[in-house]
């Protein structure tokens, strides 16, 4: 009996199927056990914790929804959320710029390299860091202050760029131009690099020009990775945290989502509301993406014939 | 074989997980009471390594010594101190593991008494040490001691009195009166930035709060009175006056030009250079300021600008405290609370760093000889009734008042710059109702009705 029963399940053991399927399933564990130890553990305990009104430590009690009814009543929420188009601004700015970096860096440009190294540096510099840098650099006084009354600005009639409310949004959200245009165009230099140059000889002896170019052969060329970079921005904004953090301590009007969340966590000891928070802006992020991915195929997609 | 391997793998994985997913409901018990007298006593030769968790940082120098001098009574105990960057934001994190050390500092005002059992072992009743402490009941409940402060801070506000000379003021204001003359003096009569408000340092900011109880009242129970208490941030209330006078200070620009980029350490330096003629902060800060004033002398620490009947008073609080972690052996826990003992009694830390004495009948560091010389009341909150304890910080964080912490207090100091379109009276009216909304939910309609303070 018994060794009958051992040779069946050898014999099935054997067969070739199921020997793949052993080695997908246990070369995938690793990978796997830490993707769901890491990300979807901690993930589905959050959307627990949204249900509960809780602190860290100490008792949990069930309340149901109304973390969420929270999130979509207060006045903070909203205004935090309103402060993410500024972000949203910026990325469109950085973007632009990244595309058109990353297009003349891919021809042939003296001193290339030191060009896309330098534009590229300031994202290794750590986010924390940077915001320490852009307080003193926006004080008053200090660096701006200086570089404007250098090219002939009135000091007097600069504003506290972190100070007033009507501007700091934008002194903010400026620094983050700085910081991810490097990344957008490292993206973007990647994607023109695998362009075929045969396209552009092609191009050069039907007499195209280098907008020609960029127009017709760049462009079309780019549009997965722009829809990865819109992406990326639209996550980045809704989700900017460091800069406002460190630079303002998300006061005097300037707290985004994260930063409002991560106050109302620590500073307020309401974590069940910052859990629904985190998922609402999960979906936000989601219909955001989706949304986007609509009004893209809406603008450049040949069917509907696009604007461009 | 191999094959075999693969199988066992597999199952083991699918344990692995199913331990994964129903770890972590495990509820901590609270700390047995240890009995000291029943312990075992631990054998001076004893061999081990402690592991002590620690905001301070660059002390590697004190602490070597603290090691050479307990090395005297313990020859083979080794305490590896691990300083933590940005202690708050990162050690709840660390404690929601069972072994995250021997030994650690617990931040003052930080988590609620009710959650000391379940992560620190209890050091010995209130009632014996309050015979030698002064701060035995600040981490405490129920008349059991989790932690021992390691210094004492009074609050209060700290001047550079060569600014204050020089602008023509020769005494030291002990009305709000005086302050504001005072500081418009400087404002007139010097170039210095009559008064630091700290706004973009955060915490800092935070601190003009504690006056509002004890400097103001020099009532004890005053914090709890609060629970029960309607509308205590109206008109004439502490509350309102301390925060008024913040309001103040800023509306008439008397603070310094661009309080978003403030910092704590600008503030140091500016205040020991003469630039800055007062901040209001904790006595903690003298000693640091002192050390960079170049005459030191002119750097005084003293009480709120207020009196009642010519009697002055300071809020103290304690500091961050030593604790032990409730799950170490009995052994590793006799020796670290030697530790703590000596930390406390006979390293003098607390002294060194120019805080308040933990130790009755302890000598005033020379930092805060003007407090003594003034006569100055101290007063520490008292703890609430067994069965209003965490009460206060469920109203704070039910309310979002974040008493005790900074983004309220922005909120003033904005609307003062006219970054807001609120007026002060409308904040001081919405924190009243935030915090009787608080009081109905938690306490219920009833609540005046219930306060067992007097």
């Amino acid at each position: 009996m018994d060794t009958f029963q051992k040779t069946k399940l050898q014999s099935i053991l054997d067969r070739r199927e199921v020997q793949k399927w052993m080695v997908i399933i246990t070369f995938s564990l690793t990978p796997l056990a830490l993707l769901i130890t890491f990300t979807y553990l901690p993930f589905a305990k959050m959307i627990e914790f949204s249900f509960f009104k809780m602190k860290y430590l100490g008792p949990r009690d069930f309340i149901g929804l109304e973390n969420y009814q929270d999130v979509f009543t207060r006045t903070d929420t909203r205004a935090a959320i309103l402060n993410s188009f500024y972000y949203m601004g910026a990325g469109v700015i950085q973007l632009s710029l990244a595309l058109y970096f990353a297009t003349v860096l891919s021809f042939k440009v003296r001193c290339g390299n030191f060009f896309k190294a330098t534009l590229f540096f300031p994202f290794l510099v750590c986010g924390i860091a940077m915001g320490f840098i852009f307080r003193y650099f926006y004080t008053r006084g200090l660096v701006l202050d200086s570089v404007l009354a250098l090219v002939g600005f009135d000091k007097e009639i600069l504003p506290f760029w972190l100070g007033e409310r009507s501007i700091n949004n934008y002194s903010i959200a400026a620094t983050s131009i700085w910081r991810y245009m490097g990344q957008s165009m490292v993206l973007f230099i990647g994607a023109i690099q695998s362009i075929s140059p045969e396209f552009y000889e092609a191009a050069e002896i039907d007499g195209a020009t280098r907008m020609q170019q960029f127009r017709y052969i760049i462009f079309p060329m780019l549009k997965p990775i722009i829809t990865l970079n819109i992406m990326l921005m639209i996550k980045g904004s809704f989700s900017a945290f460091e800069g406002p953090y460190v630079i303002t301590n998300g006061m005097n009007g300037t707290a985004t989502f994260v930063v409002l969340m991560h106050q109302l966590a620590h500073e307020a000891g309401k974590v069940g509301l910052a859990s629904a928070m985190a998922i609402v802006l999960l979906l936000i992020i989601i219909i955001g993406t989706i949304l986007q991915k609509f009004l893209y195929n809406l603008l450049f997609s040949e069917k509907s014939g696009g604007i461009l | 074989m191999i094959k075999k391997c693969f199988t066992l793998l597999l199952c083991a994985s699918v344990m692995l997980s199913s331990m994964l997913f129903a770890g972590g409901k495990t509820e901590t018990a609270p700390a047995e009471p240890r009995d000291l007298s029943a312990m075992e006593e631990v054998d001076r030769n004893v061999s081990m390594e402690l592991t002590f968790l620690t905001h301070k940082q660059g002390m590697e120098e004190e602490f070597a010594v603290y090691q050479q001098e307990f090395n005297k009574k313990y020859p083979n105990v080794k305490i590896v101190y691990e300083p933590i960057g940005d202690y708050k934001g990162n050690i709840e994190i660390r404690w929601t593991s069972n072994n995250w050390g021997d030994m650690c500092m617990i931040p003052h005002n930080f988590i609620s008494e009710t959650q000391l059992p379940q992560l620190f072992a209890p050091l010995g009743k209130v009632s014996d040490f309050e015979k030698k402490y002064e701060f035995a009941s600040a981490f405490s409940i129920d008349g059991e001691v989790y932690g021992i402060s390691s210094t004492g801070t009074a609050y209060g506000v700290l001047y550079n009195t060569a600014v204050l000379r020089e602008a023509g003021v020769t005494e030291i204001p002990k009305t709000p009166q005086a302050f504001f003359d005072a500081l418009r003096k400087v404002r007139a009569n010097t170039d210095a930035i009559p008064l630091y408000c700290n706004y973009g340092a955060g915490s800092r900011l935070a601190d003009w709060e504690w006056n509002a109880r004890g400097s103001l009242t020099g009532d004890a129970n005053y914090k709890n009175k609060m629970i029960y208490m309607e509308n205590p941030f109206s008109s004439g209330k502490p509350y309102n006056t301390v925060m008024g006078m913040l309001y103040d200070v800023v509306a008439e620009d008397l603070v310094e030009e661009d309080p978003a980029t403030s910092t704590w350490d600008t503030c140091k330096n500016l205040l020991a250079q003469g630039k800055v003629a007062a901040t209001v902060i904790g006595s903690w800060a003298t000693a640091d300021t002192q050390k960079t004033a170049e005459n030191p002398s002119d750097i005084v620490f003293a009480a709120f600008p207020w009196n009642n009947d010519g009697k002055q008073y300071a809020t103290i609080a304690a500091d961050y405290a030593y604790a032990i972690n409730k799950n170490i052996s009995d052994e590793r826990y006799q020796v670290a609370r030697d530790y703590i003992i000596y930390l406390t009694e006979e390293s003098g830390f607390s002294f060194d760093s120019g805080g308040i004495p933990i130790m009755k009948g302890e000598a005033y560091p020379k930092t805060l000889s003007a407090l003594q010389e003034a006569n100055v009341t101290l007063v520490l909150d008292t703890p609430p009734h067994p069965d209003d304890i965490g009460l206060f910080d469920e109203l704070n964080s039910e309310s979002e008042l974040y008493l005790g912490k900074y983004p309220e207090k922005a909120r003033v100091v904005e609307a003062a710059m006219g970054q807001s379109n609120e007026s002060f009276d409308e904040i001081m009216e919405d924190w009243n109702a935030r915090w009787t909304a608080a009081q109905i939910s938690i306490i219920g309609e009833d609540y005046a009705s219930k306060s067992r303070y007097n």
